[in-house]
């Protein structure tokens, strides 16, 4: 049995030697710390006996091994649970509309930027800038932006007359239903530029003279659009969807600074998954029902992923 | 030119001005991030979408022939006259400076600036004659007291202190606990001298009164001396809970042989002879309008310019007042309400019948009294110049301790970016170019660890560090606190570094792909072992394609909160870490939040500008191949 793993591997010995730091590294960093982490999800870690560690005992006999799932799946009473519920549809909300208006705006973007010829790189540098920012500095000059009455957004809003002169009257972005869109806008606005630049390399792609050739056919430009361009951009779709997707449901530093001074609680309408997840287990000290939620997130996420790959797996062969 | 060609220009040039819009659209939050940071705070909580002016508070109303002299914090001196239709400003002079204080002396106006010294200023040209530096003061200081020490001012904080020009000397010192003593400037040789304190004078002084005769009244932090200027010498001095009745007062004026001791909402009249309170006035329950801000007298009345409005007192009414009834309560009268009510009264002066009045929102008004109190003609001083306050960025290293955590950012992201880069070259230049069983699990494997979440990871080693510190501690071995991994260094750069690899692989493994395979090949017949044709020949190949891996790294890193939150602790706060606290502690100072958010934001907008051609190619290197 042995022998079976050992004899590849000491054949191959020169690779695995150059593979060597990476895996001992991972292991420690990545392998290890998951096996753990599912282990975390049984156990009745909490505040009170945060210095057990590792060491604390499993979840209680009454709700079972699987208490922590439980709870935060269903139990009417845990305060995890709650937000967790809108946290999930505000996730899922702000994942679709953040990824599908960056793509949008990204390919409008690249075809805009395509036209410039010798001065696409320029424009193209100036229209990503966003992108470079930092997530957590646009959360948090947002959070400034969206003020009720001091914030850049109402008072530009009202000095082009769209909002009146009694600023109790001006919408509240940082709470209630409008949250939603306070988070929706910053990250769509960061995100975007990495669709357009996907997008744009993609269209690099496009052997020339084919747009010709198809015109002299008699193509439209709709047809060469839907014809042409879309199926070549498709590897590139992909690609922006699943960082949009993984990114977005991850995004953490900007809805963490957007909200309440950095306590990232965007209520209701705002607070999403990272966040909720951050704040029940480094400031609710729950380590056990943090675990168990990552765990289910994970789960989720892969298969999201393995979604996207059924779906994009022929366009994704031509890349490689 | 055919017609076609020009259709073809105007579409160019429709395209390349939409484009200009949406860059500039799309570059708007950044912009405006780096023009709010250099804006004042106050008119970034007002919501004021143009440039911040100068603060142009007034300081100084000093009554003077046919109109008042008025100067601002932002040394701006305006010489306001009554005309016909209203009050007009005559003259401005910008002195460019932080004023302190002003006094007037017949011809001439004095200015005290922590900034620039000692100012002379004609009264009637508002041009400046002579200007004693702070240097030259500084040099008189250190002659009188060698071994003395120098306070640091900050021009912008020392607003409140006082000059006097009295005869032929001018007194001048700052409200600073750190300022050693009282200037006194010699008019006719312009020689400095310094009355010190614990020598000439028993205590700390701030405020100077004129009460005639040659003295002056030198108020301060203990008390008030009596100055006598020939020959010089303390005549007499009163202490704050001794023989004067409050502990310490914010305002004080000179009435004949009395002094008006003003607090927040309260006055009282103090007979120096008598050495005794004759009359106190409450404004908190006798006064609607507060806080006291500026003081007057003329032969009948005490004039109270207050947070609102302005307050006309009997001077010899009772001892003490009880109720509303006997106070003589003069709002001025206005047309359009009453402006001084909302903004606050700073400044009040009276001379020859008539009241001049200075409001916190640059209103000027004068007023006759016959009665009660009207506003015959009134006006506004010239705002500020428009300015961009670099100060703020001062402030932040004051308020929060962003050298450090950009200190902290660098060592971490620099250490990081070399040391992942470092790591995940073996295993690229595997992956890219050895044949192996195997192969495949270990691609899939680091792809997938990027599509679970930073807080599965960060769970477990946060608890295994407590562990390893709690067991370390026990075991004696590592000192009485044990291995320390949350605000280590090392602890906070390895797990990053290690974390970073198999993104760094991802990318790194396309540019040893995209090398000729030939280029290793002949550098083996050449009789290099395998070793040599990757870290001699491969290496060197994809010296562009480490350089993009070392940027993002870089650039991830620097956006890194999760982790940073939880594992560094007050001496390894990153740049992140420390603005997630400083925003939670200063909610409302948005001018230093918006300069921490530049000061963030730079570093990498350069990085990303310099190298943007290679961060562009390396970023998917299999969607741009033909």
């Amino acid at each position: 049995m042995i022998g079976r793993i050992w004899r590849p591997i000491r054949q191959h010995r020169v690779a695995w030697g150059f593979l060597l730091p990476a895996i001992l590294g991972m292991v420690l960093v990545h392998f290890l710390p998951l096996v753990q982490l599912v282990g975390i999800s049984f156990l009745d870690s909490r505040r009170t006996n945060l210095g057990l560690g590792l060491s604390a005992p499993a979840v209680g006999e009454g709700a079972g091994i699987l208490g922590n799932y439980l709870s935060i799946f269903s139990e009417a009473s845990d305060p995890f649970h709650l937000g967790l519920v809108d946290a999930v549809v505000n996730t899922a909300i702000f994942t679709l509309v953040v990824t599908f208006a960056s793509i949008a705006l990204g390919l409008a973007g690249a075809l805009l930027v395509e036209r410039m010829g010798r001065w696409r790189g320029f424009w193209r540098a100036l229209l990503m800038t966003p992108w470079i920012v930092p997530a957590y500095v646009v959360g948090l000059i947002w959070g400034v932006f969206w003020q009720q009455d001091s914030g850049v957004v109402n008072n530009s809003l009202h000095a082009l007359g769209i909002l009146g002169e009694d600023r109790s009257t001006w919408p509240m972005w940082l709470s209630g239903s409008l949250t939603r869109w306070a988070v929706i806008l910053p990250a769509i606005w960061r995100e975007w530029p990495y669709a357009l630049l996907l997008f744009s390399l993609g269209l690099q792609s496009v052997p020339p003279g084919i747009h010709e050739a198809a015109q002299l056919d008699g193509a439209g430009p709709w047809t060469r659009f839907r014809f042409l361009t879309v199926p070549l951009l498709m590897p590139a779709g992909s690609l922006v969807l699943l960082h949009g997707l993984v990114y977005n449901i991850y995004s953490f530093n900007l809805p963490l600074m957007l909200f309440g001074a950095g306590s990232g609680n965007g209520g209701r309408q705002g607070d999403l998954l990272m966040p909720i997840i951050f704040r029940n287990t480094f400031q609710r000290w729950d380590f056990g029902r943090g675990a168990a939620a990552t765990v289910v997130l994970t789960v989720g996420m892969f298969l999201v992923v393995a979604l996207w790959y059924r779906v994009f797996r022929s366009d994704l062969e031509r890349i490689r | 030119m055919r017609f076609g060609s020009w259709r073809r220009r105007g579409s160019k040039l429709f395209w390349t001005g939409l484009l200009a819009v949406i860059a500039l659209l799309n570059l708007l939050p950044i912009l405006w991030m780096v023009f709010s940071s250099l804006k004042d705070n106050r008119d970034l909580q007002a919501g004021s979408l143009g440039f911040s002016r100068s603060q142009s508070r007034l300081v100084a109303m000093l009554p003077r022939r046919e109109g008042v002299l008025v100067g601002t914090t932002n040394g701006d001196i305006h010489l306001i006259r009554l005309e016909s239709h209203g009050l007009v400003v005559r003259g401005t002079r910008s002195l460019d400076i932080f004023a302190a204080a002003y006094s007037l002396q017949e011809e001439t106006l004095w200015v005290l600036s922590g900034q620039d010294g000692i100012l002379q200023v004609d009264a009637s040209s508002l041009s400046e004659r002579q200007r004693w530096p702070m240097s030259r003061i500084r040099q008189a200081f250190l002659e009188r007291l060698p071994n003395g020490t120098w306070p640091d001012l900050d021009p912008v904080a020392v607003e409140a202190s006082s000059i006097l020009a009295v005869g032929d000397q001018v007194f001048a010192t700052f409200r600073s606990k750190a300022f050693p003593g009282v200037i006194v400037l010699d008019r006719k040789s312009g020689g400095i001298r310094f009355l010190v304190f614990g020598q000439e004078l028993p205590f700390a002084i701030d405020q100077f009164l004129d009460l005639g005769r040659g003295r002056v009244a030198m108020v301060g932090d203990k008390g008030v001396v009596l100055w006598q200027t020939a020959p010089a010498r303390t005549a007499d001095q009163f202490l704050w809970g001794q023989d004067l009745p409050a502990e310490r007062v914010a305002l004080v004026v000179a009435l004949d042989d009395s002094l008006l001791l003003c607090q927040r909402e309260r006055a009282d009249v103090y007979s120096l002879p008598g050495r005794k309170v004759v009359r106190t006035i409450d404004t908190a329950s006798g006064l609607r309008g507060g806080r006291i801000l500026a003081v007057t007298a003329d032969d009948r009345r005490i004039w109270f310019g207050t947070a609102g409005g302005i307050y006309g007192v009997d001077r010899r009414a009772g001892t003490q007042i009880e109720d509303d009834d006997s106070l003589q309560l003069l709002a001025p009268e206005h047309p359009e309400g009453n402006p001084w009510m909302a903004s606050g009264v700073l400044g009040v002066a009276y001379s020859g019948g008539r009241l001049w009045m200075g409001g916190s929102q640059g209103e000027i008004a004068m007023g006759k009294i016959s009665g009660s109190l009207e506003v015959e003609r009134d006006g506004r001083l010239p705002e500020g110049k428009r300015t961009l306050r670099f100060e703020n960025f001062r402030d932040l290293w004051q308020k929060m301790d962003f050298g450090s955590y950009l200190r902290n950012s660098l060592i971490i992201s620099l250490g990081v970016t070399v040391l992942s880069v470092a790591l995940a070259l073996f295993s690229a230049y595997a992956l890219a170019r050895l044949r192996f069983p195997g192969k495949e699990a270990f691609s899939l494997m680091s792809l997938a660890t990027q599509a679970i979440p930073g807080v599965a990871f960060l769970i477990p080693l946060f608890m295994t560090f407590l562990w390893i510190q709690k067991y370390s501690r026990e075991s004696g071995w590592f000192g009485d606190r044990g291995v320390q991994l949350v605000g280590a260094w090392w602890g906070v750069i390895l797990l990053y570094a290690v974390f970073f690899v198999p993104f760094s692989i991802w990318i790194l493994r396309a540019f040893f792909q995209a090398l000729p395979k030939d280029l290793e090949a002949a550098a083996q017949l050449d009789g290099c072992s395998r070793w040599a044709a990757f870290w001699k020949v491969a290496v060197p190949a994809v010296r562009p394609g480490i350089v993009v891996t070392g940027v993002y790294v870089f650039l991830s890193v620097w956006d890194e909160l999760l982790f940073a939150w939880v594992l560094t602790a007050e001496k390894t706060y990153t740049v992140p870490v420390g603005i997630r606290l400083f925003a939670g502690n200063y909610q409302t100072r948005f001018d230093l939040m918006m300069a921490a958010a530049t000061v963030a934001t730079l570093p990498v907008l350069v990085l990303f500008f310099l190298l943007q051609r290679r961060i562009v190619a390396g970023i998917a290197p299999g969607l741009s191949r033909r």
